[in-house]
């Protein structure tokens, strides 16, 4: 009894945050409520002109007015916090497991005060405007909310309903230990969109610049490839297992999501910025990603996040602009433009991303990957490149469209993405795999270790498998390992790299074919507060493949009603899905009204005459 | 299943959320009800 209360102790919880935490993150979200709400409420009452100042400031810099510019500027920063917490969060718990509370990890106060500055940026950006525009909300006499702003705050109140809704969910289902958690999602989802909520703050604040005669200068230009850019990182934030190389669905995944991405974002990118928008873009994701990386790999010692490049993808982009539009904007026509661009995506690109794999990816994709990924990967594409010609057409208001879009498409589009996904989540067993080791277990410096062979049962079972390695992870004293077993006969293979079997570290042999997604566990510690026993390692041993998840989400309850799983996932599944439909209210407002100052109230006579159709007014020279 | 006993931690937990939102909800409220017109 006493010893199973001390083995209790010392490892970490996992169902959910201890009741002192909870007590400390209110007593913090309390402070900082009042220290940046405050200024902003008291800036309001016409007691704090500093802020204004502030604003004015920024947008000095950045050549857009105050009030859109600052709350960019604070998004920005915000989300660079939020992102680098979370690379950082997930080398943590490949490496170390699950962290004895929410505040004893060092990562979790980046991402909490990340997206406390996404909401943080909302609030600023519908307190500053002092005057309306054609898509402000009066939320209040004196307040005009700019429809980015309001689509910024709406993401980051999502972003931090996640939190609780997370906990809540650890202690139902157990702690699910994968960045695709449905509360996770919702999470990683509300600071993803809320870039787009950004791109159309600084629409509308660049496009009452303009209707007061002035140009777009270079700074407010910089300043859009910044959001573009930040939009890529955004994205590309939903592959992150595949980065780290510990991915728990599907490896077909990888390369529709790359499409995915690459079509929304360089699509949007090179319609909104103009020529060069794509490449643009491309230079700040590469410069963000790439610090990411530094940051958590060299420097921090923990496993190193790999990231796709893109830089086909931007190239084709660009390569399909010149040769469709020929100097024409790409806001004219941005949905064949967006279309033609997926599809060159789709192909090549994903050509190129697949020659990638096999320079820094840690599994890289395989020929027999190529059937199923070629087909998804050109789906996402085509879709994301429409997807992302509606965005940037919305996000250009005021350019004349020279083609006819059916009203449908984006629904179909945004629906066959979804489906392309769906499709590769469903992963089984197989049909019972065996594994036979024969394993010299020694004590080291480094631990306990593992070499020898396997004998796998049928021999063929890792036949064009997409990936067959050796995992050991959460060992606390060192980054993960993933290794690839050597063949050395028909089903025989040898172990590459002496494998940890002691500790908290957690060894499976994992084998990923077509549906088929399973692994064995050659050392999987005890874990009192999950329950489980210890799975020791044996010399010689024969084990059976199981569900890849059972060995990694261990901590995942079983007992769970199916009822209430249904409706949780239901629950949250509904909020993401009623932000993506805000998003995509928001940059609608912008596509149909228009930006920059509402139209002067109509005369009398006019008021009897025929209302004018709203949007399609105030033209602008668009960037080619 | 959530016990009874846990629904002051769950309360605790949603406060993360409530305060920082309901704050801005309420002082737009505030503003429409007293505010300067």
């Amino acid at each position: 009894m006493l010893s199973a209360t001390l083995l209790g102790a010392s490892t970490p919880p996992a169902g959910g945050a201890a009741t002192s935490d909870v007590i400390y993150a209110t007593a913090g979200a309390i402070v900082a409520s009042v220290l940046l709400f405050g200024p902003i409420l008291l800036y309001k009452l016409g007691r704090f002109p500093a802020l204004g100042r502030l604003a004015e400031a920024d947008g000095r810099i950045t050549k857009v007015p105050g009030w859109a510019a600052l709350p960019v500027t604070v998004l920005m920063g915000a989300l660079l916090i939020a992102v680098f917490g979370m690379y950082w969060d997930i080398s943590l718990h490949i490496d170390q497991g699950r962290d004895p509370g929410p505040l004893a990890n060092p990562a979790h106060y980046f991402i909490l005060a990340g997206l406390f500055g996404v909401l943080l940026a909302g609030v600023l950006g519908i307190a500053l405007p002092d005057k309306p525009t054609r898509t402000s909300f009066q939320l209040a006499p004196g307040v005009h909310a700019p429809i980015g702003a309001l689509m910024i705050a709406i993401c980051g109140a999502s972003s931090l309903l996640a939190f609780p809704l997370d906990d809540i969910w650890h202690r139902i289902f157990g702690q699910d230990v994968t960045l695709w958690g449905p509360t996770h999602l919702m999470l990683i989802g509300g600071a993803v969109l809320s870039t787009l909520g950004a791109w159309a703050l600084h629409a509308e604040g660049e496009e009452e610049r303009k209707a007061g005669g002035r140009s777009v200068a270079r700074s407010a230009r910089l300043s859009e490839v910044v959001i573009a850019g930040s939009f890529m990182v955004a994205l590309s934030t939903f592959q992150a297992e595949f980065d780290f190389g510990v991915p728990q669905f599907a490896l077909g995944l990888q390369p529709t999501l790359i499409m995915l991405a690459a079509g929304i974002g360089l699509v949007t990118a090179r319609i909104r910025i103009g020529p060069g928008g794509a490449l643009a873009a491309l230079a700040v994701y590469v410069a963000i990603r790439g610090m990411l990386t530094l940051l958590v790999g060299p420097l921090f010692g923990e496993i190193v996040p790999h990231f796709p490049p893109y830089l086909a993808e931007a190239l084709l982009v660009e390569g399909v602009a010149l040769a469709y539009l020929r100097g024409e904007p790409a806001a004219e026509r941005p949905i064949t433009f967006g279309a033609l661009a997926g599809l060159a995506i789709g192909t090549v690109g994903l050509a190129a991303e697949w020659g990638w794999s096999h320079v820094w990816v840690v599994n890289s994709w395989p020929a027999s990957l190529f059937g199923e990924a070629a087909i998804t990967g050109l789906i996402a594409a085509t879709c994301g490149g429409l997807i992302g010609g509606f965005a940037g057409r919305a996000l250009t208001p005021g350019v004349e469209r020279r083609e006819r879009i059916p009203r449908p498409a984006l629904a179909v589009a945004g629906v066959a993405a979804v489906g392309a996904v769906a499709f590769l989540i469903p992963v089984n067993t197989g049909p019972g795999v065996r594994a036979t080791f024969d394993l010299n277990v020694r004590n080291t410096s480094d631990g306990r270790v593992a070499t020898g062979t396997f004998r796998l049962d049928p021999p063929g079972a890792a036949q064009d498998a997409y990936w067959f390695n050796l995992t050991s992870w959460q060992g606390k004293d060192g980054p993960a390992h993933i290794d690839t077993p050597q063949r050395i006969g028909p089903g025989v293979y040898r172990v590459t790299q002496p494998i940890h079997v002691d500790g908290t570290w957690k060894t499976t042999l994992r084998l990923h074919k077509g549906r088929e997604l399973a692994s064995v566990p050659i050392f999987l510690p005890a874990d009192p507060a999950i329950p489980v026993s210890e799975i020791p390692v044996q010399p010689l041993m024969t084990r059976t493949f199981v569900l890849d998840h059972k060995n990694l989400q261990r901590e995942q309850k079983a007992d769970v009603p199916g009822w209430l799983t249904l409706v949780a996932y239901l629950g949250v599944g509904g909020i993401s899905f009623a932000l993506i439909f805000v998003v995509g209210w928001g940059l609608a407002r912008l596509d149909r009204r228009g930006a920059g100052p509402p139209p002067a109230p109509a005369s009398a006579e006019a008021r009897g005459a025929k209302k004018p159709r709203e949007g399609r007014r105030g033209t602008r020279p668009a960037p080619a | 299943m959530i016990p009874i006993a846990h629904a002051g931690h769950v309360l605790a937990d949603a406060a993360i959320f409530l305060v920082p939102v309901g704050s801005v909800l309420v002082t737009i409220f505030a503003l429409n009800r007293w505010g300067p017109r």
